[in-house]
Formats: C-alpha cells, sequence, structure tokens
C-alpha cells in the first residue's frame, strides 16, 4: 500500500520495479540461454576494457575473441546476433541507444544503427548469475581461526563495557556480529556440502581420493579447536554479561550510526543480535545445544561420511566391486535360487548369521558311561515328565512359587481416591448434623450419606421386633429412626423425597466414627 | 594340572563369565547396543581381547569389534539350509525377503543418518525393479509386508532404530503412514561379511572353508579347528561324516578338554560319534525342546528306538546312509543355478576350486536301520492319540504336517536322514531309546477318563 503512495522515481535504478527486476532473470532460462550468457559476457569482458557502449559488430567480435579462448562459446557466424540483443533489450538486461557519431555510409549507418550496453540492475543481474555459476564446494569450508578473533573480541567487549566506552562497545559488537554472520554462513554452506556428501552416489574417485587427506585432517582440526574454545568462548559470554548486559546494549545502540533507525529499533536489533550470539556459544539452559555443539556434531558425523565414501569409492576401486553392487548382485542371487530350501542355504553361506543347535539333556553322572559303548548300548538319557507329556520345559510354573505383584502405585491410587471418597462423605455428613430435615433439599452428597445411614440402620433390624429405635452411625454423625406409628417423615432431597413411613429421623454428630484426621492426611 | 590352551588369563573366578560370553558369541554371531539384548555387548566387551584370540585359534573364526557391534565371522564347513532369517511373527524368510534385504543393505550403507521409510522403500524399490523377477511397488500389500518384515528383521538387530511413526501405518497404508528411522552404520557394515567377495565366486561353495595348509602342522591345526567348530555347531557329529584328520581330533581328549574349557559345556564321546550337551540353553534349538513339533519329535524318536530294538526280534531293513555330500551337491547345484552371471566380475587368478572331500568315499559305512513312512505315520497317529490333550487342534486337523516337521526337526538335529519312502535311524535316537519308559504307564490312566 505505501508503495503506491509514494511517487514512483522516474530515473536509475528504481526505475526497476520488483517486476522489472525479476524478468532481469529471463535470459537465464530462454531457449538458448547460453547465447545469452556468452553475449552478456562479451559485454563484460568490453567493459572490463573500459569499452561501455558496443555496436553490434563490436558484440560479434569480443564474441570471436571469446570463442577463441574458450571452447564452450558459440561462434558467433552462427548467432542472430541483433535478435539476442533486441530481447536483452526487451528484458532490461542491456540498454539500447543511438549512435552520436556520423556515419560516413549507408551501410555503415544502418549497422551502427544502435549501440547497446549493460542497463545498471542488468548489470547486477549477471554479476548474479556469474556468483551462481561460479560457485564451487571450495568455499564450504569452516575457519577455525575465527575462534581465537572471537575470544579476544568477547574478552576486550567485557572490558569496553566495563570501562563504559559506548564506542569500543559497538566497534566491537559490530565484529562479533560480523564474524558470527561469518560462521553462520560458513555453517550453512557446511551443512549443504555435508549433505551432498551424504547423498553422493557416485563419488569421482579422483577428485576425492585427492583431497581426502585434506579433508578429514581440516574436520578434525575444525573439531579440535571448536572443542577446545566452546567453554572458553562461553566462559567469556558470561564475562561480558556480568559487566551489564543492558548498558552495553544501550551503548551500542547509541553508537550505532544508522540514523534511519529510530533508538527503540537500534536498541531491539542490538539485543537481538546479542540474544543470537548467546544461542551460538553459550545457550541460556543447559540442556538445550548451542549451535556450536550442533556444529560439532555435524562435523563429527561429516567425518563419518567421508569415511564411509572413502570406503565406497576404495571398494569400488577394488576389482571394480562395491559392497553395494555385491549387495545388489545377492539380491538377484538370492531370487534367482532354485528353491526355499537354496535361499535359506544362500542366507546362512553370505551372511553366516546362524547359531549352533544342541542336545540337551545330559546324564546324570556321565564318567560312568564309557565311552566306547554306542548310544544304542549306553545307557539312555532321562527325560522330564512334563515335557514330554506337554512338550513344556520341566518347572515351568511347578515347584516355583508365583510371582506376586504387589503394584504399589496402583494400591496407593485406590488407597487416595479412597480417602478422597471418605473425607467427602464426611463433609457432607457434617452438613446434615446442621440441617434441619426438611428445610432445604439435602444434596447429592448428602442424600448419599443419608441413604447409607439407613441402610446400616435397617440391616440391623430384628425380625419381629417391632416399635424399637434403630440407630447406625459414620462418618461422625449418628442417625436415630425413632418408631413414631401413623407418622411420617419426609427428607425432601435434590433427587425427589423419601417417605420413612412410621419412623422420625433425627441426626446428631458421633465424633468416635470420624474418620481420623491423620488418616485422611496421610498417604 | 597342565596349562590349559584357551582363556589363559581369565581367573577361575571369572571363567563362568567367559564361557558365558563364548557361548553368547557363538549363538549370535552379531550382537549390537540393542541385539541380542543391552546388556549382551559389555558382557564380550569385557573379555575382546581373549575372545578374539581363543576364537581364532580354537575355530578359526574371526570376531571383529567395531563401535557399537561384535561380529563373528565364521568359517563356514558346509551349506546348511536350516539356520533361515524368521520375520517378527516368526515366518522364516521368502526368496523375495531375502532379496530385500540384500538390498535394503545396499540402500542403508549409503544413508545418511536418518532415513524415512518410504524413502527406504522407495530407493529400495528402484533397485528391486532392475532385477527380473523380483521388483517392490508399494501398492501391492504383498510387497509392502515383505518389505516390512524386512525392516522389521534389521530394526529388531539395531541396524536401523525408529525414531517417529510405525512401519506398520505405513504397511497398511503407504500414503498415510510413515516411519523415520535412525540409520546404525556400524551395525549395516557389520551384517553382511561376506568371506570373499561374491562377484568374484562363481559357485556358493567358494565361500566355504576351503583348507590352505601347506605344512603337516598347519594341516593338523586345521583338521583340528574343523572337529572343534563341527561339534561346537553341530547337534552330534558321526565320525563316519568327517574325513580321517578330523576324526582322529574328535577321538582324542584334548578337544573335550578344549570345548569344556571355552564353552563351560560336556562334551559326550560314544562309539558312533561325539556330540556337545547343552546345559546352558545357548543353542538357537534344543532337543529334546519345546513345543508341540519337538515333544512329536521326541516321542517319536522313543518310537523309532523302540521299532530298532524290537524285543520281539522282528527283523529291520538295514540300509547304507545315503552320501551327505550328495545333498550338500544338490543344494549348491540349486542355489548356483540362480548365480547371476551378468554383475558377476571374474577375477583373472582362478584358484581351482578344490573342495576339501572327505575320503571315505569307497569305504563302506555302517548300515543303518530303515524305518518307513508307513511306520512313522502310525506312530504320529499313535502319539496324538495317546497325548490328545498335549496337542492343538491344528495338529490332531493335520498329522501329515505334524510328521514332517517332526521328521525334519529330527533331521536338523542328525538324528534320521531322510530317504525316499522312510528314515534312515541314526545313532543319536539310541540315546533317546527308552526315556519314556517310566511315563508310560500315565496313558493307561489317562484312557480310563
Amino acid at each position: 500500500m505505501e508503495e503506491i503512495q509514494t511517487p514512483r522515481p522516474a530515473f536509475g535504478l528504481d526505475v526497476f520495479g520488483l517486476d522489472d527486476r525479476m524478468r532481469l532473470f529471463g535470459y537465464v532460462t530462454a531457449d538458448n540461454r547460453l547465447a545469452y550468457l556468452w553475449v552478456l559476457r562479451a559485454f563484460d569482458a568490453a567493459r572490463a576494457n573500459y569499452q561501455v557502449l558496443l555496436h553490434t559488430s563490436d558484440v560479434g567480435t569480443a564474441l570471436a575473441g571469446l570463442h577463441g579462448t574458450h571452447g564452450d562459446c558459440p561462434d558467433p557466424a552462427d548467432l542472430e546476433l541483433p535478435r539476442l540483443l533486441d530481447a536483452l533489450v526487451e528484458w532490461g538486461v542491456l540498454d539500447r541507444s543511438q549512435d552520436g557519431t556520423r556515419a560516413t555510409t549507408l551501410a555503415e549507418y544502418r549497422n551502427r544503427h544502435s549501440v547497446y550496453q549493460f542497463t545498471e540492475a542488468g548489470f547486477r543481474a549477471h554479476r548474479a548469475v556469474e556468483s551462481v555459476l561460479a560457485a564451487t564446494m571450495d568455499d564450504a569450508t569452516l575457519s577455525r581461526l575465527v575462534f581465537a578473533d572471537l575470544l579476544a573480541d568477547l574478552v576486550a567487549l567485557a572490558s569496553a563495557n566495563a570501562a563504559g566506552d559506548a564506542e569500543e562497545v559497538y566497534r566491537k559488537l559490530n565484529r562479533l556480529d560480523r564474524a558470527l554472520a561469518d560462521i553462520a554462513e560458513r555453517a550453512a554452506r557446511f551443512y549443504h556440502m555435508l549433505g551432498d556428501l551424504s547423498r553422493t552416489n557416485d563419488a569421482r574417485p579422483e577428485t576425492f581420493l585427492a583431497h581426502k587427506d585434506a579433508l578429514l585432517a581440516h574436520l578434525r582440526d575444525f573439531h579440535d579447536e571448536l572443542q577446545r574454545y566452546t567453554p572458553r568462548l562461553r566462559e567469556a559470554v558470561y564475562a561480558v554479561e556480568d559487566t551489564g548486559l543492558e548498558r552495553m546494549i544501550e551503548a551500542a545502540a547509541e553508537a550505532d550510526e544508522r540514523i534511519f533507525r529510530t533508538p527503540a529499533e537500534r536498541l531491539a536489533d542490538w539485543g537481538r543480535r546479542w540474544d543470537g550470539l548467546r544461542s551460538w556459544l553459550a545457550p541460556p539452559d543447559t540442556d538445550q545445544v548451542s549451535e556450536a555443539d550442533r556444529l560439532s556434531d555435524a562435523t563429527i558425523s561429516a567425518i563419518g561420511d567421508v569415511l564411509a565414501l572413502l570406503r565406497r569409492v576404495t571398494e569400488a576401486r577394488r576389482g571394480g566391486v562395491s559392497r553395494e553392487s555385491q549387495l545388489r548382485h545377492l539380491a538377484a542371487w538370492f531370487t534367482a535360487v532354485g528353491s526355499q530350501e537354496a535361499a535359506h542355504a544362500l542366507f546362512d553361506a553370505t551372511f553366516a548369521l546362524g547359531g549352533p543347535r544342541h542336545v540337551s539333556v545330559a546324564h546324570g553322572d556321565p564318567e560312568a558311561i564309557p565311552t566306547r559303548h554306542s548310544w544304542w548300548e549306553a545307557p539312555a538319557v532321562e527325560l522330564s515328565r512334563t515335557l514330554v507329556e506337554a512338550g513344556r520345559a520341566p518347572g515351568q510354573g511347578n515347584g516355583r512359587p508365583a510371582r506376586l505383584d504387589r503394584s504399589p502405585e496402583s494400591r496407593a491410587r485406590l488407597r487416595r481416591a479412597q480417602l478422597a471418597q471418605e473425607r467427602r462423605s464426611v463433609e457432607a455428613a457434617a452438613g446434615l448434623v446442621e440441617f434441619a430435615v426438611g428445610e432445604q433439599p439435602l444434596d447429592e452428597a448428602q442424600a448419599a450419606v443419608l441413604l447409607r445411614l439407613l441402610d446400616i440402620a435397617l440391616a440391623a433390624r430384628v425380625p419381629g421386633r417391632q416399635g424399637v429405635a434403630m440407630a447406625a452411625a459414620a462418618y461422625g454423625v449418628r442417625l436415630t429412626l425413632l418408631p413414631a406409628p401413623g407418622r411420617f417423615t419426609a427428607v425432601p432431597t435434590a433427587a425427589g423425597t423419601l417417605y420413612l413411613d412410621g419412623f422420625t429421623l433425627s441426626i446428631g454428630p458421633a465424633d468416635h466414627t470420624a474418620a481420623r484426621e491423620r488418616e485422611l492426611v496421610a498417604v | 594340572m597342565s596349562e590349559a590352551r584357551f582363556a589363559r588369563d581369565v581367573s577361575d573366578l571369572e571363567l563362568g563369565d567367559y564361557q558365558r560370553a563364548v557361548r553368547l558369541v557363538l549363538r549370535h554371531p552379531l550382537i549390537t547396543a540393542s541385539w541380542p539384548d543391552d546388556k549382551a555387548l559389555s558382557r564380550v566387551r569385557r573379555f575382546g581381547a581373549t575372545l578374539r584370540q581363543d576364537l581364532a585359534d580354537a575355530f578359526g573364526y574371526r570376531l571383529e569389534l567395531h563401535g557399537a557391534t561384535a561380529r563373528l565371522v565364521r568359517a563356514k564347513d558346509r551349506i546348511d539350509a536350516t539356520q533361515h532369517a524368521l520375520s517378527r511373527t516368526d515366518r522364516p524368510f521368502d526368496r523375495q525377503r531375502y532379496a530385500y534385504l540384500a538390498l535394503c543393505l545396499a540402500v542403508l550403507g549409503r544413508a545418511g543418518v536418518q532415513i524415512a521409510l518410504s524413502e527406504l522403500a522407495e530407493w529400495v524399490a528402484a533397485d528391486a525393479n532392475r532385477i527380473t523377477g523380483l521388483g517392490l511397488d508399494p501398492d501391492r500389500g504383498a510387497d509392502r509386508r515383505a518389505f516390512v518384515d524386512v525392516v522389521g528383521w534389521l530394526e529388531d538387530r539395531g541396524a536401523v532404530r525408529l525414531a517417529d511413526g510405525s512401519s506398520a501405518a505405513w504397511a497398511s497404508d503407504p500414503g498415510a503412514g510413515e516411519a523415520l528411522y535412525d540409520v546404525a552404520r556400524d551395525v549395516v557394515f557389520a551384517l553382511f561379511r561376506p568371506s570373499r567377495v561374491l562377484q568374484h565366486v562363481d559357485s556358493v561353495s567358494a565361500l566355504l572353508m576351503r583348507s590352505l595348509a601347506s605344512s603337516g602342522n598347519a594341516e593338523r591345526r586345521a583338521a583340528a579347528q574343523l572337529a572343534r567348530r563341527a561339534v561346537v555347531e553341530r547337534a552330534v557329529v558321526y565320525y563316519s561324516d568327517v574325513d580321517d584328520a578330523a576324526a582322529n581330533h574328535l577321538r582324542g581328549s584334548a578337544l573335550a578338554a578344549d570345548l569344556q574349557r571355552l564353552t563351560g559345556l560336556r562334551v559326550e564321546r560314544r562309539a558312533e560319534g561325539v556330540l556337545l550337551v547343552d546345559t546352558a540353553n545357548f543353542s538357537i534349538e534344543r532337543f529334546p525342546g519345546t513345543g508341540s513339533v519337538a515333544q512329536a519329535a521326541v516321542l517319536l524318536a522313543t518310537e523309532m528306538a523302540e521299532r530298532v530294538v524290537d524285543p520281539d526280534g522282528r527283523r529291520v531293513k538295514r540300509m547304507a546312509p545315503p552320501d551327505l555330500r550328495d545333498h550338500q551337491q544338490a543344494v549348491i547345484a540349486e542355489i548356483d543355478a540362480g548365480l547371476p552371471t551378468a554383475t558377476l566380475v571374474p577375477i583373472e587368478e582362478l584358484e581351482t576350486a578344490v573342495v576339501a572331500e572327505p575320503d571315505d568315499g569307497d569305504e563302506d559305512p555302517a548300515k543303518l536301520p530303515f524305518v518307513t513312512d508307513s511306520y512313522v505315520r502310525t506312530a504320529v497317529a499313535d502319539i496324538l492319540h495317546r497325548y490328545a490333550s498335549a496337542f492343538g487342534a491344528q495338529w490332531h486337523a493335520d498329522p501329515e504336517r505334524l510328521r514332517a516337521e517332526a521328521v525334519a526337526l529330527l533331521a536338523r538335529f542328525g538324528a534320521v536322514s531322510v530317504m525316499p519312502g522312510g528314515v534312515l535311524v541314526r545313532p543319536l535316537v539310541g540315546r533317546y531309546r527308552n526315556t519314556v519308559a517310566t511315563v508310560k504307564k500315565r496313558p493307561a490312566q489317562q484312557t480310563l477318563l
């Protein structure tokens, strides 16, 4: 929204909006993209010789020169240069203008009609493409030298912060920031390289073998250095924070020269950077993995990867067979063997993972039997009855006591539930005493207690004896049913009214039946 | 007592632990942090150096300790079709699963630290689809299950470790389910350690141990190793099945002492051969063992023994045992028939493939009693009838399968040799001939009920 409101600039790089900038890369996906690339390289080469404006014929000459030195540069004679140049102008990579010099002949005038040069954005696009094309694995290395700088900067930062030198704090922090950004970038590339390395299927043995020692030595050195510095860097980070984290960040934000940022933004920015640095070198929690540790782990596994690759390469060199091709060969063999039995036999011959088979029962007194006897003459071994009759090993379950399953956890859980239930009942029962029956309906818990008490009381009834008071006590209350012929008691509860025909009901405290508080609290 | 040849620097106090470690390694040639359990590796590591030395001296085995794995690279003397890989549901692998296993290992060898199940499947499929008759189509349920079985097998052995998700979910719906695995490179490499480069061999027999001995001393040493290997690996070693040099070692007293020192187990020697009695439960399968088939097998052995030493004097037909090498050769031929020639990389120095032939070929071996299939069938029916309650309904429904599996079990233990029309009873059966005599009273009571 804001972009629309700002007046669109009319010249220079700003002419290129987002869409135009992306169109700059159109030639990369065009049909004869290699031709476009070489045309642009011709422009680039000319620019290196301080020649900026090129005629079509100049481009041809420059291309012919490149064709002579670079094998894969197309011959300009095969190209329709004007069409290529027009397309590049269309995409905004090149700029076309009219040649200002006077032509002497008509033919010259036609040929020299237009001159081309890079637009600024086009030049940048070309550079970007070239940098991608030229990228190699070489820069995907980790630098072990940076750790010493980091440590020195951290120490300097601590002292600067302690001394209150805001500009020095800013300078050191800036350097640390940049160094860390560099490490992060290298690490990102390094992770990529590791991924590629472990995915590589056919490593070119020559290049790999040529560099394997250097690579392994580099990984080892880096890892050693990382291990050596990690604790010291962590200490240094803590030392810096001890000198006053907020003060330091304020100082850095104050000395920050980025004038277009508000002080609050600068403060937040530096706070964020310090957090990033911390997470790299000294994570807040001990169980949190720092980026440095992660890098260290990745290095270790990279060494494993390199060794595995090495094994594969050397195996492949030895007689043209690798472990992998052997296994594929074996898979084909398995598929084609004559029978299932043969497959088992082949498995055993190649994997040899089988175990021994033996006869199990020993004689009671082996010494007593002469070895010259045949198995037919020597006494036979005695087998246990269980084994023969039931096919079970002797001693399974019989003679041995069964295992006890006490499971203390579930017992404790049940006990807790029971006590909680008891406690609820006691509370409900306490409520019952205070109630004058009939004033207010009993709630569910109180009704349950009442019914429980009635249950106990009625269960104690003696047959044939009427007109006797019945009582029951539990949960710290006593319930008494007094016979009152012709009358009834109505107890309203939440679920309905309970009528007790021929009895009056009274409830009083009975402390001796209340659960002991000690017991309720225990467990 | 003379100085022991093995476990020299192991004190008497530690000898029990050492023997346990030896048995552990023999039973589990691959030990990882999680396989067969989490304590195994430390037990082996504790005696690493001594174990390596002793196993090499005694058996010609190589113990490799790398990172978090211990791998026993065995020297093989014969083709053995009874040592199969099992899925988690205890079903033996089929050819497809074996092939997937090989391809999975190939893919895992180049994988990174982690791999997603679908990714693994994709890569395996890419390889599998290049092999005629194999293929892996994630849309086919059978292929998926086979693949997941293989991954489960690898997971059990610690080659991959589940980090997230579930392979079962993927197996039921590859679109929705997914699993993430950590790859243990050490284990992946330790799993597959062939004795020779497979693409260099033109027959599976080239993977077997061959004596390269040149001097008499080395030959004796090799024969002694072969004898020890045979005793420690097989249920029973008959003198007639090995060559004279090895048989000499089997007869000597040093072998029994050595093996007892190493494994803590006792060697039993009889006129026909030698066996190691497993009293420590270290074998992958024991006889007599537990389970219906094992029970039927031991009862069947008793029946066979009764038939052989029949008190009524009925003559049992006796026959010369078949040459074991013939069967070996048949299996080898079957395996070699599948040898892919396209990916074979022959090497120039072709050694003449001398398979060490036991030299008793022309000697007439002792004849063995022959028990016909019909007798075995009747015996199985009788066993099923007598011990009816011990066998599940599926065995009652299919006594023929029970017979086949029980006979196969006896054959695995060298108690019988399977012949067309019946089995030859080998001497081991004599060890169990009347063991059930005391128990036989019970069936009479049971029939009253």
